[in-house]
């Protein structure tokens, strides 16, 4: 959706010499090459070009701010200050309206239909627009905005598939690598394991093997959301990843015994 | 069957968040280009789930839908905006009939009509009956109404917390525990009910208690009837050793 134009109100004070009836683009251009904000005396002209005389009163115009000209923690900042007004609620809604391409992909990527995706982005915002108040802005608000919509949509999607598909699990869960029977650390503590497992998964898998095999065993997704999220259009989507990295760690454990 | 459970828990503590993983304040450094200490890009370098969430969070900022999902994502879209426009219209109703005769002149004069009666009433009933007094046996509570005062834990910790400890209120029956972190979310980290004033923690909590990261826990206590008779909130952190640093 591209962004609509919209020109905020002056909020500079008055100043002599400029006259407010000029045309705005012209303004505009006279105004490029100036630093953002400055205030600038132009001569006035009448439409049929001439000069017109001072005005008496001061009825200058400063440029108007246009909303894209302002970031999202600036929106955030005006937001603040100037709560409880209608302008208020303006900036707030320009600055969700910005980030609704994103959520919206997001959501779709999780859920496979539009209508579930459109609830649950209608929830993130909900979410993010009631924790406003909290965001500290040590990130972008994007990336906070990501951290809502992340944490929200996995929760939505354990939930909802609360058992996960058993027999897939079961089957790739029964025939990960043995990590804990005739390991070369005979009195190695899990945590030891762990760090093996974990250099395993590095250094043997490729990019998305690794993405699909953290998220379905560190988050539990199961693999048609993970297909879905990850885009993946091969034929058995995220369950192919899977058997090949289980492959892969296979192979790898295998060759750290026979080291032993 | 437990050593088949085993093994599955060091695949999937493998490829789970630790410690060292940083935030996603970090992470946003990492992708732009921005992040300036080593030892976060080695670790993320080495490390599965972050390169995991790394990915994940390109994708939301700069993704692009496929062929066919542009069309749904567009609407999906559209549909935010029109929420987000409908939340923001102020509410207008048709006027009742009745409500039209209540209109401000009828307004006004019944609005001096009642006056008139209750000053009337008050100043009978102020020469006719006592003063109802204030019982001040009931409800004596040295806290603020609606406050629990939590005990421990509170600020700086040198070792993960046996115990959560609020003085007790009265009329409750049960208490209500959560705990949350204080980063940019505020994301749960656990829940818990406890009939009495107090709460073990146990190894599924401690796990979650990571050294530097601030939690906030909350207790509500509820009555029999389930309602909220008060709340308290506060915060603790366990302090990073020099090891960990």
């Amino acid at each position: 959706m591209a962004a609509q134009t919209t020109i905020a109100p002056s909020m500079y004070p008055l100043r002599a010499d400029v006259n407010p009836n000029r045309p705005v683009m012209e303004r505009r251009e006279a105004l490029e090459g100036q630093s953002h904000g400055e205030p600038v005396l132009l001569p006035g002209r009448d439409n049929a070009g001439s000069p017109r005389k001072p005005a008496s009163t001061p009825i200058a115009i400063i440029p108007g701010m246009r909303w894209e000209d302002l970031s999202d923690e600036s929106l955030i900042t005006k937001y603040r200050e100037e709560a409880d007004t209608q302008q208020a609620e303006q900036y707030i809604n320009e600055l969700f309206r910005r980030h609704h391409v994103k959520v919206a992909r997001w959501c779709l990527g999780f859920t496979g239909d539009r209508e579930s995706a459109a609830d649950l982005a209608q929830e993130i915002c909900a979410k993010a627009y009631k924790n406003l108040p909290y965001f500290k802005g040590q990130s972008k608000f994007s990336t906070w905005l990501y951290s809502i919509a992340r944490n929200h949509s996995l929760n939505a999607i354990r939930s909802r598939n609360s058992m996960p598909e058993m027999d897939t699990d079961e089957t790739v869960i029964d025939t990960l690598p043995d990590m804990t029977s005739d390991n070369p650390l005979k009195t190695a503590e899990r945590k030891q394991l762990t760090e093996i497992a974990r250099q395993f998964v590095n250094e043997e898998l490729e990019e998305l093997e690794k993405q699909v095999f953290t998220l379905h065993f560190a988050e539990e997704l199961p693999l048609d959301a993970i297909t879905r999220m990850l885009n993946l259009d091969n034929a058995s989507g995220a369950k192919a990843y899977l058997v090949s990295a289980k492959r892969k760690l296979d192979k790898a454990v295998k060759r750290w015994k026979a080291r032993a | 069957m437990a050593a088949n459970n085993n093994n599955s828990k060091i695949w999937q503590d493998a490829v789970s968040a630790t410690n060292e993983c940083p935030g996603i304040e970090m992470l946003e450094q990492v992708m732009e280009g921005t992040a300036k200490d080593p030892k976060t890009q080695n670790h993320v370098a080495t490390c599965p789930h972050c390169q995991t969430e790394l990915a994940m969070l390109r994708k939301f900022e700069y993704g692009e839908a496929s062929a066919d999902e542009g069309a749904a994502v567009a609407w999906i879209a559209a549909q935010l905006q029109r929420n987000q426009k409908e939340a923001a219209k102020p509410v207008r109703q048709a006027m009742p009939f009745w409500r039209s005769t209540f209109r401000l002149p009828y307004m006004a004069a019944a609005a001096a009509v009642i006056a008139a009666i209750t000053l009337g009433i008050s100043f009978y009933e102020s020469e006719h009956f006592q003063q109802p007094s204030i019982d001040h046996s009931i409800g004596n509570s040295p806290l603020r109404s609606g406050e629990i005062r939590l005990i421990n834990p509170t600020g700086d910790l040198v070792q993960p917390p046996e115990h959560l400890n609020w003085e007790a209120v009265k009329g409750a029956t049960s208490y209500s525990v959560v705990i949350n972190a204080t980063d940019i979310d505020h994301a749960l980290v656990w829940q818990g009910q406890s009939n009495q004033n107090n709460l073990t923690v146990g190894p599924e909590l401690k796990s979650k208690i990571h050294p530097g990261k601030p939690l906030t826990w909350k207790v509500t206590a509820l009555d029999s009837t389930g309602k909220e008779l008060a709340t308290g909130e506060g915060r603790f952190r366990l302090a990073i050793t020099r090891n960990q640093q």
